[in-house]
């Protein structure tokens, strides 16, 4: 379940254990496409990664 | 660390996802407008200057690269060229500087070729200082699931310090 209304008891082991086994170093990166924050405009992460590109993921809490 | 990389060609981006410790002052969220204003309210509260981008409600691309609460990623020219399962600013800027040297090296038309590492660092841990945090700036609630699941997943004898730091909160 994405987005849950509360902190999982099994702190999301199941997707940090499988996180080791998807999208490895030397692999093609997905694609997709997110809103700026600050102008509300569609960005695809493609039209960035011509340069190297950080990409932080994370929330407030 | 972005603006002393920015100014070496590497552009930086922060993934606005799902909130991991939800509580009452910060629900999880139900519809993309209120995830969208989270993102602007934590872009301002933390003054964030890289382009904060909004994953969509579904957490399409969060979960296309692992769907874990605080990781890192370097892409370069569509491939992964690092990834971690936490944000640690000492094994990123280790990888950006032998990216960047990479590029300046084949400038200077020496070859390379890619290879594979892995490698399993330690990172600053500081569970209470992050718990008061937690109580601070979020709420009671995200405090209390959080010792609950350290309790569950982990054992009381893990859970107990936390849980005798929050009796002393009152």
């Amino acid at each position: 379940m994405y987005n849950r209304p509360h902190f999982p008891l099994d702190i999301d082991a199941e997707i940090f254990a499988a996180f080791k086994t998807r999208t490895n170093a030397g692999e093609r990166a997905p694609d997709g496409t997110l809103t700026d924050a600050a102008t509300g405009h569609s960005v695809r992460l493609s039209s960035l990664w011509r340069a190297p590109l950080v990409v932080e993921f994370g929330s407030f809490t | 660390m972005a603006q002393a990389y920015e100014a070496r060609g590497v552009r930086f981006v922060f993934a606005y996802t799902n909130e991991a410790h939800p509580s009452d002052e910060w629900p999880h969220h139900t519809s993309f407008a209120q995830k969208l204003s989270c993102a602007q309210h934590m872009a301002a509260r933390y003054a964030i200057e890289r382009p904060m981008l909004v994953d969509d409600l579904e957490g399409t691309v969060h979960r296309a690269y692992g769907q874990l609460p605080n990781m890192t990623y370097v892409l370069h020219r569509g491939r992964v060229i690092y990834r971690s399962n936490w944000t640690a600013e000492r094994s990123l800027t280790m990888a950006l500087d032998h990216l960047l040297w990479e590029d300046e090296a084949r400038a200077e038309g020496h070859r390379t070729v890619p290879y594979w590492v892995e490698w399993a660092p330690g990172r600053d841990y500081d569970p209470l200082g992050f718990l008061a945090r937690m109580n601070e700036e979020i709420g009671r609630r995200a405090v209390e699931e959080f010792i609950t699941a350290i309790a569950a997943s982990r054992g009381d004898a893990a859970a107990a310090p936390l849980r005798r730091w929050w009796r002393e909160q009152g």
